[in-house]
């Protein structure tokens, strides 16, 4: 009896200990020629992908790193080999007189403001027509999507002189000329830019269109049939529902409205020319002009402003220096925007479905 | 009270309505604000440019003057100006090759920044960065530093020193000349290339996002090797944003094309402007944006018929 029980046991722990060994053999991978290839294979291609990320993540950085060595680097160094990356001496002489020149505090609040409203003017705008697109749909609607898709082919400039002419008489049915006995001059005030976004008309409309469309497009149509099951009316349905579901495309367009404002052009020369518009100032110091450069101008502009001990100096190479300074002032409050804000940008494209 | 009344016959009215009428009366009610701006200024004033081009324009107080005179605007925007054609001509021709290494460019950067490994974050952000940097930035930048060089070393920068080398490179391996030149162009608009691949990069990578895992699960069962899952089953599926983001590229690089004249910079869009509000010759300048307009519709329907004819849609 004992003797059979211990037999037993004993018999029991040879054959689970052959299981384990057995176990043990199957997991360990023979090192087969296949094995060693596969291996360096995969060993190959992750190197030379880190390697592609790290040579382009270099190229991508370049400008953007060029511009900051340069910022810091002494007048009198810029362009030495000692000084190419790492200044010898460190100044922030040129960033003073660079934000001078860009008068800075206050144009970036001028800048900010303007192309703050726009976005949200302009998100606004693009998700009520997207929404309108995607689920309203009324006839004839498929026909006006289809020029909505044709307003981002045709360049703004072929209605540009329209455009202007009809904000330099702006008159809504002849309510301000009765009033006041002239038409309203728009020009040079802000207010012709923020019509233009909230009517869909400003930089891209066309494209946010598209992408809100497709967005709600993906969305889940029962959550808002529902909604209408229980009583609540489109407006509701719409602001209460489907927007706090469309974060992620209200962030991507929010995103693009704003980086692509801020960096145009074209909108403020056109309906707005004042000098308030960082990218307006720099457009116009890097503009060519014969003789004395607009950067030296805009210096001796400002010449009063300058504490007397910031170095400066007058030559092409050092103009070139202040220009780089100020294009980085122009993008910096841009990069730190970027910075806070890339983790949920990325993910809203992830997810906003702008291909759906 | 009679507005009370009115308010209270439109209820009834719209209490009437079946659903799909409801949401067509919505369905107006939320375009209203595009489709105001899209009359009143878009299409009038498209329409109203093009027919400003057959005219001699004046700007007066309260309006324009207008005063028939044919194709004469067209006869000298072509003719005449000494810069327009050029414009035109150079904005086709360089145009293409730049969107067709752009867009190339893009898939390669979202397939990298697609896939987990460490550190992708930092690479997404990254390759990002060209969205909100300026393209015109990052190249006045560049031209800076090539000023320095220039008054230091007397040639033509390092840059053009580096590019040289692969350039002799591939004149030796005995590539056709084209082909050369193509990649040497390329190497020379390095900058240019990633300045403007922010919104396709971003395009391809939504795309690469929305492509089901259950493909790549398949192609693997079925022994497809990284290459043959490549062209098989991403890039098909990538199609449909190849279109959307040439199309996109195309009118980018019409926008902002910028050509050397006789060492003067000029640009296609400020040209435009520069006729209408300095010259103050808004026919001609009307004209020309017709022209640009046309040219740029133009293209991009070719390209999208061309591409449309090999993108693969999945449903």
């Amino acid at each position: 009896m004992i003797n059979n029980s211990l037999a037993s046991i004993i018999n029991n722990i040879t054959t689970r200990r052959n299981v384990v060994v057995m176990q043990k053999f199957k997991t360990r991978k023979k090192i087969t020629y296949s094995y060693i290839k596969k291996k360096t294979n995969s060993v190959l291609v992750m190197t030379f992908k880190y390697a592609l990320i790290i040579c382009l993540s270099y190229m991508i950085l370049y400008p953007l790193l060029r511009m900051i060595s340069t910022t810091f680097t002494h007048p009198y160094d810029y362009g030495s080999l000692g000084s190419i990356w790492i200044p010898a001496s460190p100044t922030f002489d040129n960033i003073k007189i660079a934000a001078i020149i860009m008068d800075y505090p206050k144009s970036v609040l001028y800048t900010a403001g303007s192309t703050l409203s726009i976005m949200l003017l302009q998100v606004l705008n693009a998700a009520l027509a997207g929404y309108s697109f995607a689920r309203l749909k009324f006839r004839g609607s498929g026909v006006l999507f289809a020029l909505a898709i044709f307003t981002i082919i045709v360049p703004p400039a072929s209605v540009m002189l329209p455009q202007y002419v009809f904000f330099r008489n702006f008159d809504i049915l002849g309510i301000f000329e009765g009033i006041t006995g002239e038409k309203l001059n728009l020009l040079g005030k802000p207010t012709s830019m923020l019509i233009l976004a909230a009517m869909g008309q400003g930089l891209s409309g066309g494209l946010f269109i598209y992408i809100f469309r497709q967005f709600f497009k993906g969305l889940p149509k029962e959550l808002e049939e529902a909604a209408y099951v229980d009583g609540a009316g489109f407006l509701r349905i719409f602001f209460g529902i489907v927007m706090p579901m469309s974060k992620p495309s209200i962030l991507t367009v929010g995103v693009l409205s704003f980086v692509w404002n801020w960096n145009d052009t074209y909108f403020p020369q056109l309906f707005n020319p004042t000098s308030n518009y960082l990218r307006v100032r720099l457009g116009m110091l890097s503009a060519p002009s014969g003789g004395t450069s607009n950067v030296q101008l805009a210096i001796g502009n400002a010449i009063s402003k300058i504490p007397s001990d910031v170095v400066r100096l007058t030559s092409a190479s050092y103009d070139s220096l202040i220009l780089s300074v100020c294009s980085l002032l122009v993008i910096l409050p841009l990069i730190v925007f970027f910075i806070i804000i890339q983790k949920h940008f990325i993910e809203g494209i992830e997810r906003s479905g702008i291909v759906g | 009270m009679k507005k009370a009344l009115n308010i209270f016959s439109i209820n009834r009215w719209y209490y009437r309505l079946s659903l799909s009428q409801k949401k067509a009366v919505w369905g107006i009610v939320f375009l209203l604000p595009w489709l105001l701006g899209f009359l009143l200024f878009f299409l009038k004033p498209l329409i109203e440019s093009i027919y400003y081009s057959f005219n001699k324009v004046k700007v007066i107080e309260g309006g324009v003057q207008t005063e028939f005179i044919g194709w004469e605007n067209y006869i000298r925007a072509f003719k005449i100006d000494p810069i327009f054609n050029r414009l035109v001509i150079t904005m086709v021709i360089s145009a293409l090759p730049q969107v067709l290494v752009i867009i190339i460019f893009s898939i390669i950067a979202a397939i990298l920044i697609n896939g987990k490994y460490p550190g992708r974050s930092l690479a997404r952000t990254i390759f990002f960065i060209p969205i909100i940097m300026g393209t015109e930035i990052a190249s006045t930048t560049l031209a800076g530093t090539d000023l320095v060089s220039q008054e230091l070393v007397g040639g033509r920068g390092i840059e053009a020193f580096s590019s040289r080398i692969i350039l002799d490179v591939l004149i030796h391996t005995g590539l056709p000349t084209e082909i050369v030149g193509f990649v040497s162009g390329a190497l020379n608009n390095i900058f240019f290339v990633l300045a403007n691949s922010g919104v396709p990069t971003l395009i391809f990578l939504a795309g690469l996002q929305t492509i089901s895992p259950s493909l790549y699960e398949v192609a693997k069962i079925e022994g497809a090797s990284a290459h043959e899952t490549f062209w098989k089953v991403t890039l098909p599926m990538l199609s449909p944003m190849i279109l959307v983001s040439t199309v996109y590229s195309i009118i980018d690089r019409f926008f902002k094309h910028a050509t050397m004249i006789d060492g003067i910079r000029y640009g296609m869009i400020a040209r435009i402007y520069d006729i209408a509000f300095r010259q103050a010759n808004y026919g001609l300048s009307a004209a020309m944006a017709t022209v640009y307009m046309l040219v740029t519709v133009f293209v991009v329907l070719i390209v999208s018929f061309l591409i449309s004819k090999v993108v693969f849609y999945y449903d």
